[in-house]
């Protein structure tokens, strides 16, 4: 019921913001209206997936606690992020009134390829993760609504998140991602405390572990199970990849004032502090409370509340609380897309751009089915959404993450040096996706690395190029 | 933002050791240690360093401030990553691992507070007329 009533609230939510979506402005930003409260909530939602919220505990149950290095960084990335790109993207929307992210990209290098490429890189990237959010809708649907049939519940969810995202644009896509939010921390914190009753808290835990009870020895440890390059790779991905997500960075365009960044870290760290205790929560019942044998790693979180004696409101509620994670990203990932595709590709490629919302809703709708292709395939090949979530996410830090943080605050940084390194970021990663699986390191994190070490040659050893006043100032106010 | 500023520094080389070691350091725990207590040794001496430095203009109370937020996440990032690298292996508060517990508060939870609240007491805005000047000049164009 508590499910049904979400979508039902996310549906009112987004005919509401019909009303208010008049142009691009309001369909791409918002309207450039939001507060910090607001501001942090959607950044946490759009962040916290269904990778965090089935993806985290299903890890969990496989390697143990050495899975909590993806999320950790999260005590230090919200400050970072409004440090470093945060701020700049603030300012470079007040100076330019940049929309999108390839906008900001273009308005600081100027040209044409490296706003071009960061919009293939968007594009790419959302399809992607797009699909994983999918393909975690139909593991959840399972559970959430166990009377009707998978497809169906994958048509019903993904016709709601198209219907509100279409029709309302990111003023929907915000609303509802504060409303997602709340369900979300709340959800994680009450998961966290019924698990921490059923398993002893920690007493019991450590208990369990002394006895055997946990599979493997040093599941509780960090590097106990995990080999030290991949939980310390994940660390360093997941610590400097996130100034790279395009979901979260675009929420910074839509912030009113420069002055509400000031409680952005506090608001995004806490939200993010609350729903890591579904990861904990959860992951910790799936290790103790579940035979791990019968059960799809990814489809633990959920079991773990279908255990005989959960309550039936705990059931309802972290059940829609995955379905809020997943929405609110893929409704993110469906605007990023549809303005890569319809509004900076073509201007990239000195062509016409789309500027009405009737193109901006098609393309939205491209940027699904697409995605529904990489869901199909994804739930064939039946590996873990973690896996893929990480490449999605390691997509996006390894082609635009050295970009943003040093290029749009270092003048040495040209917009070859920006395009070179987009282009060797994502490069290597798709070559070493396809000819060197299995590495122990993240090949993200190598790709990112690659990207870094050619935006830095490219900007030391080719000759400054002189930076326009106005964007001389977006960059050191 | 000088708290911001310093803090970014010690984050910086923080990560930077960290890369090295999930890099350089194959999949022993003993080597994962070494290399980590190497990096903290590294990032508590930048940011005992960097806090005490203190900065022309800036009042006493709040160069304590500043000096007491960089120290503590220097420091929190230390015992946390040492923790998490199995030194000091055994049961620790409620019999959770020693290593447990230094990820999730000295990597955690301490640094969660520290940059929210740093970040918070320290950020300047640009000012309204800075704002302006801005605007104005991307009116003029480039």
């Amino acid at each position: 019921m508590i499910p049904g009533l979400l979508l039902l609230l996310t549906l009112a939510i987004g005919i509401a913001a019909v009303r208010k979506t008049r142009d691009s402005s309001d369909f791409f930003v918002a309207g450039r209206r939001l507060g910090a409260f607001r501001a942090g909530l959607a950044v946490a939602a759009s962040a916290f997936s269904g990778f965090v919220f089935l993806g985290g505990p299903g890890l969990t149950a496989e390697v143990g606690f050495g899975s909590l290095f993806i999320v950790v960084p999260a005590g230090f990335t919200a400050a970072l992020l409004c440090r470093t790109v945060g701020r700049r993207l603030v300012l470079i929307a007040e100076a330019s009134g940049a929309q999108t992210l390839p906008e900001s990209i273009a308005f600081r290098f100027g040209g044409r390829a490296p706003a071009a490429l960061a919009a293939v890189a968007i594009l790419a990237g959302s399809v992607i993760y797009l699909g994983v959010q999918l393909a975690a809708l139909a593991r959840a649907a399972r559970f959430a609504f166990p009377d009707v049939s998978l497809m169906t519940c994958l048509a019903l969810g993904l016709a709601v998140v198209l219907a509100y995202s279409l029709a309302g644009g990111m003023v929907a896509s915000v609303n509802t991602d504060v409303l997602q939010g709340i369900v979300m921390v709340a959800a994680a914190v009450a998961a966290f405390v019924w698990v921490m009753t059923q398993v002893g808290g920690p007493v019991g835990i450590a208990g369990s572990a002394a006895a055997g009870g946990l599979g493997a020895p040093g599941f509780l440890e960090p590097l106990g199970v995990l080999d030290p390059a991949t939980g310390l790779g994940f660390l360093l991905l997941f610590s400097i990849g996130t100034l790279g997500q395009p979901h979260m960075l675009h929420k910074f365009l839509m912030l009113k004032s420069p002055e509400a960044l000031r409680y952005l870290p506090a608001v995004i760290g806490g939200a993010q502090g609350l729903s890591i205790l579904v990861w904990i929560g959860l992951g910790t019942g799936a290790l103790l409370l579940l035979d791990s044998a019968s059960t799809h790693p990814d489809e633990a979180a959920l079991a773990v509340l279908g255990l005989p004696g959960t309550p039936e409101l705990l059931a309802g509620l972290v059940a829609a609380a995955v379905l809020a994670a997943i929405m609110s990203t893929s409704d993110a990932f469906l605007n990023l897309g549809a303005a890569a595709l319809c509004r900076d590709l073509p201007r990239a490629l000195d062509r016409k751009a789309f500027p009405s919302l009737a193109a901006a809703r098609l393309a939205a709708l491209a940027v699904g089915l697409a995605a529904l292709g990489i869901a199909a395939w994804h739930l064939a090949e039946g590996d873990l959404i973690a896996r893929l979530g990480t490449l999605g996410f390691g997509a996006f830090a390894a082609a635009l993450a050295p970009t943003l943080l040093l290029g749009l605050g270092w003048e040495r940084i040209t917009a070859r040096a920006a395009t070179l390194s987009m282009a060797a970021g994502l490069g290597s990663l798709i070559a070493m996706e396809s000819l060197l699986p299995g590495l122990p390191v993240p090949s993200a994190l190598l790709a990112m690395a690659a990207g870094f070490l050619v935006l830095l040659a490219a900007g030391l050893f080719s000759r400054p190029e002189p930076v326009p006043e106005p964007v001389r100032l977006a960059m050191t106010l | 933002m000088l708290t911001v500023n310093r803090i970014s520094r010690v984050l910086a080389a923080f990560l930077m050791v960290v890369a090295a070691v999930a890099l350089l350091v194959p999949g022993e725990p003993s080597g994962a240690l070494a290399a980590a207590a190497v990096s903290a040794a590294v990032v508590a001496a930048w940011s005992v360093g960097a806090a005490g430095r203190p900065k022309p203009g800036t009042a006493k109370r709040r160069h304590l401030l500043h000096r007491a937020l960089t120290v503590g996440f220097g420091l929190s990032l230390t015992a946390g990553t040492l923790l998490a690298a199995g030194l000091a292996d055994g049961p620790g508060i409620f019999g959770l691992p020693r290593s447990l517990w230094g990820l999730l508060l000295g990597v955690w939870l301490i640094p969660l507070v520290i940059t929210s609240l740093g970040f918070a007491v320290s950020f300047t805005p640009p000012t309204a007329a800075e704002l302006e000047r801005l605007r104005a000049q991307s009116q003029e164009g480039p």
